[in-house]
């Protein structure tokens, strides 16, 4: 039985007057110790398909389908049940530190407040799990940062206290959110570092949200990638990047600028992503794909099994040669 | 491409920039030295890529350069004239050479204004001898030439999406004419997809138009396809200038070093196989750096040396400048390093 198990979780806003849809019908699994990533560009429903599974969608928000999480189902679960899920089990990283963070609670209380809350552990065992925690993500110093406010530690700090916060309850799946898209790139490096270390030491799983392929290239054994609330293609992440099947998997990659290289032109992808209330008929990629066919505009592909494992939502079957940008 | 390029257009000289922070009634303000020492010269039809991390003074070299801020020392030369020194309706006309993208592209515009009118904008203030059909006329052809349909002119800036709103400020940015550019992060917060397009734009614009560009940004990736040379800054200062193609292949400060190694790449055998030399620490802060090389508290080939004297920007051949006191010794472990074992 995998970790995590969600099928065709969907999810809504009630707006005035309205009701949109943001993610439909999205299916996929994640095992333990396993590092899946979801890429997609903004408003492609990453976010809120990471929301849900936490239970954290607004106010106005709602979602079905089914969320499977180590044998209990997430969906429809009391909030009492989910505090509990989430806190010991799920844990969740966001891309600002500083928000996440109360500025009016020193960094070691708002640590130990965690285990004392859950694990029902004194004061000072709490303190000493803390501290160690603060070693583990690496922390020069983890005493001095213990009687720091949060604005007295700069972003990598923040974020590495997150980090440890999230750590704490010795959560199974761990989910950040864009966690690096806020830092510099020097304190990047470090962080990717240390969540490769760490989901080792501690087995746990993660799923890394993120619109930077570079982020997701060294850190995840799987991803997916979603598109107008929908996943376009999944696979191992050695399959997405070095044999895409879906035009947008390639688009995206192609449009990724590489330092390693120096190219004259990106090849780009034309138009911008479509209105979520106003979606094209058949593939919702059709107004941006150069691979189109009159059977793209009739039908909306599912994802659908290809030959080991890895899926696609798309109906051009041969492989795809570059082809220039539609008109 | 140098051979295309033209005379010296831009010279800055000594320039450097101090902002007081806090302070008050029988209380001395803090200092904190945005820019010291910045000398480059740029020429026509260049594209110099700033780059660095939050804090390095990035964005405030470009805004000294157009005199959005007024550096305290230094000169800023443009065809031999120190902008520094101009002021009023002089500054205006030369406004019309100087123009600015900003990062944010739905922060910049006017959500009461038509796209027509923010375009425009500029044309009133800087041609004032321009009647209304000829701006208008202007107005059309730059949204064509942004890639922009010309019948959006009557529309708000919140009905466009981010792509198309940075369009609309690059478009405001070259109505009159602009010799010179400083983009400063154009495509930062822009989406992948929407940013390739962006870049192919402004690449193709540079060509058509012939404008010489600074552009600032945090992300190396992006910088290394549309410069003609980098300028690496931490805390201030120049560690390294020199070609893109020189700096990509073989970066020789230790700082340059590191901030490439940890850009991540899109690739995920060369991922996993590369060895990443993560900085430890994050940058100290300007109000009170280190002594010596800023750079020194977290640098691996740091020696007592780097504490006592800051490195002078040095030649290191083919144009190319370094501020480190053991760029030569660095440079040869590291070549040895790259040298195949011997069999």
């Amino acid at each position: 039985m995998s970790l995590l198990d969600v099928r065709d979780l969907s999810i809504g806003f009630h707006m005035p007057g309205r009701d949109v849809q943001v993610v439909d019908r999205v299916s996929f699994s994640l095992e333990q110790s396993e590092t899946l990533a979801i890429v997609g560009e903004s408003g492609s429903g990453k976010t809120q398909t990471a929301f849900s599974l936490m239970g954290l969608l607004a106010k106005n928000g709602y979602s079905t389908g089914s969320v499977r999480f180590d044998g209990q189902e997430l969906i429809g679960m009391s909030e009492a049940q989910l505090n509990k899920v989430r806190a010991e089990q799920i844990a969740m990283i966001f891309q600002d530190p500083m928000t996440s963070l109360n500025p009016y609670i020193r960094v070691g209380d708002q640590l130990t407040e965690v285990l004392m809350l859950h694990k029902g552990a004194n004061k000072r065992d709490a303190t000493a799990e803390a501290i160690r925690m603060l070693d583990a993500v690496k922390l020069a110093d983890a005493r001095n940062i213990f009687r720091r406010f949060p604005h007295e530690c700069s972003g990598g700090m923040r974020q590495r206290i997150m980090i440890a916060m999230a750590l704490l309850c010795r959560p199974k799946l761990l989910i950040a959110d864009e966690p690096t898209t806020a830092l510099d790139v020097t304190v990047q490096a470090q962080m990717l570092e240390l969540f490769k270390s760490l989901t080792d030491e501690f087995k746990t799983a993660l799923i890394i949200i993120s619109h930077d392929l570079g982020v997701v290239a060294g850190l995840a054994d799987r991803m997916l990638v979603m598109y107008a609330g929908r996943i376009v293609e999944s696979g191992t992440v050695d399959e997405l990047f070095y044999d895409p099947r879906h035009p947008y998997t390639l688009g995206l990659l192609d449009s990724t600028p590489n330092v390693e290289t120096k190219a004259h032109r990106l090849r780009s992808i034309k138009g911008s992503p479509p209105n979520l209330e106003h979606l094209p008929d058949g593939c919702v990629f059709n107004p941006r794909c150069p691979y189109r066919f009159d059977h793209c505009f009739a039908e909306r592909p599912k994802l659908t099994p290809l030959p080991g494992g890895r899926e696609k939502a798309c109906f051009y079957g041969a492989p795809l040669v570059h082809r220039e940008a539609v008109a | 491409m140098s051979e295309v390029m033209g005379e010296e257009l831009l010279r800055v000289e000594n320039l450097s920039k101090t902002f007081e922070i806090g302070g008050g009634f029988m209380r001395k303000p803090l200092l904190l030295r945005a820019l010291q020492d910045i000398s480059f010269s740029l020429k026509r039809g260049e594209t110099l890529g700033i780059v660095g991390e939050s804090g390095c003074g990035k964005s405030t070299l470009g805004r000294c350069i157009l005199q959005l801020l007024r550096p305290e020392e230094g000169r800023v030369l443009w065809l031999g004239r120190d902008l520094v020194k101009v002021h009023g309706e002089e500054m205006r006309k030369l406004r019309r050479d100087l123009q600015i993208i900003f990062q944010d592209p739905l922060a910049s515009l006017n959500p009461r204004m038509t796209v027509g009118e923010i375009v425009a904008e500029p044309l009133k203030t800087l041609r004032p001898d321009l009647n209304a059909a000829q701006r208008k006329e202007r107005v059309r052809t730059m949204m064509e030439g942004v890639g922009l349909q010309p019948d959006m002119v009557d529309r708000y800036p919140h009905e466009f999406s981010g792509g198309q709103a940075q369009r609309i400020g690059i478009a405001r940015s070259l109505i009159t004419g602009p010799k010179l550019v400083v983009c400063d992060e154009p495509v930062s917060a822009l989406d992948v997809s929407i940013q390739a397009q962006i870049l192919n734009l402004l690449s193709e614009i540079k060509e058509r138009l012939g404008l010489t560009l600074i552009f600032i940004s945090h992300n190396l990736s992006v910088v290394r396809h549309v410069s003609d040379r980098v300028m690496v800054l931490y805390l201030g200062r120049i560690v390294e200038l020199a070609s893109g193609e020189d700096f990509y292949a073989d970066p020789k400060h230790p700082y340059s070093r590191a901030l490439l190694t940890a850009v991540p790449i899109a690739d995920p055998k060369r991922a996993r196989q590369r060895n990443i030399d993560a900085l430890s620490g994050e940058i100290p802060s300007p109000i009170n750096p280190p002594s010596g090389c800023t750079f020194r508290t977290r640098c691996r080939f740091a020696i007592g040396l780097c504490a006592e004297k800051r490195p002078p920007l040095e030649s290191a051949g083919d144009g190319r400048l370094v501020a480190c006191h053991r760029w030569r010794e660095i440079d040869n472990s590291a070549a040895m390093e790259a040298q195949p074992a011997a069999v």
